[in-house]
């Protein structure tokens, strides 16, 4: 790594965690117990970041679609463009132009991209599940770690400390041998809290398409696709003078069959993915102060039958993450934070273990000037295996204009961040190139919302964003006839994005929800490549992405239609060949019975694509035509 | 039943259906598949191709953008195979074997060879049966020969029966072949992660016998092979016999004695081995394009056309003895082709289809 070297910084660190620890001690015994707040896990040391775009599918689209995966959730309800190779195949996010590893996935402030590939598998993990599914677009993410140059996506889980106990079931069957079952169980007093989730999902996968790469453009079955997943969340909270205890759990384990492109006949290739996560945290009832110590363990096991290949990664990794505020009063906060993550990875890419050491320390503030103006400002110093990284900062600011009905908001940021390889980018065999330079950053934006709460509750927003990044690393035939990893392109990111929400009750005619959201995204590279290249929009990166939906629902009937608009995307680098753009329509709807002494129950039905749009997400990979699952739900 | 209330409440409102209505309306439309995987937009109907080149592109694996382009003059075709099939050739198109008018031409991820009619590029069938083809050679009036990568076995072919008769056994990643005095000689490759035995040999086979007779151990990673005019065989290794550089040995068939031609010490970047239509001229890409006179007792390579900056990845020699070379650039753009003179001047250059590996002359 090419970073300037810094000998003390490691004794820094450790010195810094000492204090922070001591402080945290110190203050633990002053703190009375507080039963009404909902504490989040997660331990961001500036959860709302002002001036930077933050959103997220709402928690009734993701009830009403218990078996989707969240890469699905995400490509029909967000800004995050998923590139998926088909059904139960890879699909990884794409944030505001970035690539997929440019985007950080954190689970409660725990991050969970491969020190590997740098990128998280989206198809693995069930959309349903954590109470809070949200994203922080740009430099939001930085207050949880580095890395998200287009942003990060947090699946987070709280407690209310209130008297509970809730239980359900849904169990969907569909289309392709679709089943799935998500059992949850949240119960609890003012001073302990359990929350169960349980989800399962088995599916064949065996979608008719048509066959274009074949002479006779048959109809043919998708083969070799059927997966099975299991995920089990448990968490456990605690209420105690000291703070909020928590102690988490989430194993997953994951099989597979990959079905091959549309022009290949044989299918040899499968994949099993195992994780477990363990998280305990403590959190102080005031004060900001946090700790969080998490273990994260994945192993992936990969299967080429015709190369005869049989390929196994672990990774362990220790994540530790702290924030205290130095100074906390209404208008002013000021916090400490700090994120350290040290991975132990085998591959067989690179020879023996390596071992991946991060931390870094932040700084960040937060000034709340009455209802009318928000600043943050956040500073941060990271080091990567002992070597400094560059000095990154975070600041925005949000204004806004109150009234009795309406709110006029102007939001703007600016940012510094960067990426730092990943390990097959640097060790494997061949073409790791360990002296690549961090990917780095510099970006801004800005934007405007209005919202008028009267008989109907209209937000619209608009906002625009530009980002530069250099260094971005490619892997580029090299001299040695090898593909190596290499600090080659500079990208311009540019984008407009808006959204519309309408909120209404009709009379007589229920209560109407209609949102449409549209992205523009221009990606350039700008420097770094072939001439051939130069300018263009990246592959994969779709200029337009338009979504909209509609709900209704009265007297427990619902009724929901939306639409996902995908513009065409190219698929060579100087933009000679591309994939068509896509509209993908889908239909669901429900009835919620009356409860009664045995519980809820509820029915509900889903079309996905029901016009048929012939489709690809990732060339030469099939996706499915129309179709359908039912769901039974039960709650208590 | 107050579910059925509910449901008939808004489904006979006038509004709700208009509104419900709207929607689905303006909706229900669905986009033109109008996918242009291969970059090709002009497909002359009928179209014959005579009197040119037919250059072939490999395409990345796993994304069907393999194809054939078409040269003659100034004249040029991104995708001839897709445009007389109506259909993309398919996954990493690695070679084009041609007897006759057939052309048979080996698509390696897609695990099959089509055959085609040279003139028209129509395909009239496919033979299947294979893991990972690579290259096909006749060795027979109705037999031939096709390599592997992973099956570790030759597949044999039945030209009119198009299909595959038996597979001869030879361990490791077979590639590409010649035939000098009824035998064939097959190279054999190795990949960085192959832990198979095999990979360092020229394999000889009998096709009389359709068996592997001898081997001729020749370095590691053999990659190249061409017959001379003297029935020599001259190979491309990535270790060669006698230092750990890439290396142009010669080989004489009869005594199987090696001559290490030339050591190339200062780039491993060797590849494409072809003779001109005599066989008295070897040129390969080392970096540069060089060239070997056969007829010499002790040749030297001759650089002919430097590199300047540019990937050169596939070569071939026309019969008036103009070079081809291409240029694959970073592999994932379309590569270009660069034509020149017998003696390396720049005549022109041609836009091809993404990594150009090869060439084939039609007259």
């Amino acid at each position: 790594m090419q970073y300037g070297i810094c000998p003390a910084y490691a004794r820094l660190f450790v010195f810094s965690a000492i204090i922070f620890l001591w402080h945290f001690g110190l203050h633990a015994q002053t703190i009375k117990p507080d039963t009404t707040a909902e504490f989040n896990l997660s331990t961001g040391s500036i959860r709302r970041f002002a001036g930077f775009k933050q959103s997220g599918p709402d928690s009734i689209d993701i009830a009403r679609n218990p078996a989707a995966n969240l890469a699905d959730m995400l490509a029909q309800k967000t800004p995050v463009f998923i590139r998926s190779y088909g059904l139960g195949g890879l699909a990884t996010p794409s944030l505001r132009g970035t690539g997929a590893s440019h985007t950080q996935t954190y689970w409660n402030g725990i991050a969970l991209n491969s020190p590997l590939l740098g990128q998280t598998d989206l198809s693995l993990f069930p959309a349903s599940g954590f109470n809070k599914l949200h994203i922080n677009f740009g430099g939001g993410s930085l207050s949880y770690g580095t890395g998200g140059l287009g942003g990060s996506i947090h699946l987070d889980n709280s407690f209310s400390f209130e008297p509970i106990f809730k239980t359900g079931l849904q169990l969907t069957a569909g289309s392709f041998g679709l089943k799935s079952l998500r059992f949850n169980l949240a119960s609890g007093s003012r001073f302990f809290q359990s929350r169960t989730v349980f989800s399962s999902r088995s599916a064949l996968n065996n979608f008719l398409f048509r066959n274009t790469t074949d002479p006779a453009k048959p109809m043919q079955r998708n083969r070799h696709a059927d997966l099975e997943q299991y995920s089990f969340m448990q968490d456990f909270g605690f209420n105690t003078s000291a703070g909020i205890i928590t102690i988490s759990g989430w194993l997953q384990f994951s099989r597979r069959n990959l079905a091959p492109p549309m022009t290949s006949y044989s299918a040899p290739e499968s994949q099993k993915d195992r994780s477990a996560r363990f998280l305990a945290s403590m959190k102080s009832k005031a004060g900001g102060r946090t700790i969080t110590a998490a273990f994260t363990g994945d192993a992936i096991e990969y299967q080429n039958t015709d190369a005869r290949l049989r390929s196994l990664s672990h990774v362990n990794g220790i994540r530790l993450n702290g924030n205290i505020g130095l100074l906390q009063t209404e208008k002013l906060n000021i916090n400490l934070g700090s994120n350290s993550l040290t991975d132990f990875c085998f591959s067989p890419g690179f020879s023996g273990i390596r071992i991946q050491n991060r931390h870094g320390l932040l700084s960040s503030a937060n000034y709340n000037a009455g209802k009318d103006w928000d600043l943050s400002a956040l500073l941060r110093q990271d080091a990567f295996d002992a070597h400094l990284t560059p000095f990154l900062y975070a600041f925005g600011l949000r204004k806004q204009w109150l009234s009795q009905t309406q709110v006029w908001q102007l939001r703007m940021a600016g940012n510094r961040n960067f990426h730092a390889p990943t390990l097959n980018d640097r060790y494997w065999f061949p073409g790791g190139n360990p002296n690549l330079k961090p990917e780095t950053g510099h970006a801004a934006e800005a934007g405007a919302s209005y919202s008028h709460n009267g008989k109907v509750f209209i937000k619209a927003e608009a906002g625009a964003y530009t980002s530069l990044t250099d260094n971005w690393i490619l892997w580029i035939p090299g001299l040695s006839g090898f593909w190596s990893a290499q600090n080659v392109r500079k990208v311009r990111s540019s984008g407009l994005e808006s959204s519309v929400n309408m909120h209404t009750q009709i009379p007589g005619l229920g209560e109407w929800n209609l949102n449409v959201s549209h992205q523009y995204t221009s990606a350039l590279a700008v420097e770094g490549v072939n001439i051939g290249s130069l300018n263009k929009q990246l592959v994969y990166i779709p200029k337009q992405v338009l979504q909209s939906s509609i709900r209704w629902q009265s007297s427990g009937l619902w009724l929901a239609f939306e639409q996902l608009l995908v513009g065409k995307r190219y698929i060579a680098a100087d933009n000679s060949a591309y994939l068509p753009a896509y509209l993908l329509s889908n239909f669901a709807c429900g009835y919620n019975f009356n409860r009664n002494r045995i519980g809820a129950f509820s029915l509900q039905a889903r079309g996905d694509n029901i016009f048929g749009q012939v489709w690809q997400s990732v060339a030469m990979r099939p996706m499915p035509l129309q179709s359908f699952n039912l769901t039974i739900g039960w709650s208590f | 039943m107050k579910f059925l209330k509910t449901i008939s409440a808004f489904c006979f409102r006038p509004a709700s259906l208009i509104i419900v209505s709207g929607l689905l309306f303006l909706v229900s439309c669905t986009l033109d598949d109008d996918s242009n995987i291969n970059g090709n937009k002009d497909c002359p109907a009928g179209k014959t191709f005579s009197d040119g080149v037919y250059v072939l592109n490999e395409g990345n694996f796993g994304s069907g953008n393999g194809g054939i382009s078409w040269i003659s003059g100034s004249l040029q075709l991104d995708d001839a195979f897709n445009c007389a099939n109506g259909y993309v050739a398919g996954d990493v198109v690695q070679s084009l074997t041609v007897q006759g008018n057939i052309g048979y031409l080996v698509v390696n991820n897609s695990q099959k060879i089509e055959i085609v009619d040279m003139n028209t590029m129509v395909s009239s069938g496919r033979i299947f049966g294979l893991r990972s083809p690579r290259y096909m050679l006749q060795t027979g009036e109705d037999k031939a020969y096709v390599t592997d990568l992973y099956d570790d076995s030759l597949a044999m072919l039945s030209i009119s029966q198009r299909r595959v008769l038996k597979k001869i056994p030879a361990s490791g990643w077979t590639n590409k072949m010649v035939r000098v005095n009824g035998k064939v000689y097959v190279t054999q490759r190795r990949s960085q992660n192959d832990t198979r035995p095999g990979g360092n040999n020229i394999l000889v086979i009998d096709p009389n016998f359709d068996r592997v007779t001898d081997s001729i151990g020749v370095g590691k990673g053999i990659t190249e092979i061409v017959a001379d005019a003297s029935g020599s065989i001259w190979v491309l290794t990535e270790h060669g016999p006698f230092s750990a550089s890439p290396s142009v040995v010669r080989i004489n068939t009869n005594t199987k004695a090696l001559t290490s031609v030339n050591p190339i010490i200062d780039s491993l970047e060797a590849r494409a081995l072809v003779t001109d239509s005599s066989a008295n001229l070897v040129y390969y890409i080392n970096g540069g394009v060089y060239r070997i006179k056969t007829t010499q007792p002790n040749p030297a390579p001759e650089l002919i056309i430097q590199r300047k900056g540019r990937r050169f990845y596939g070569l071939g020699i026309s019969p008036k003895g103009e070079i081809l070379v291409s240029d694959a650039k970073d592999y994932t753009v379309n590569g270009t082709v660069l034509r020149y003179t017998p003696e390396g001047v720049l005549k022109d250059t041609f836009q091809a289809g993404i990594i150009p590996n090869s060439f084939i002359f039609r007259k």
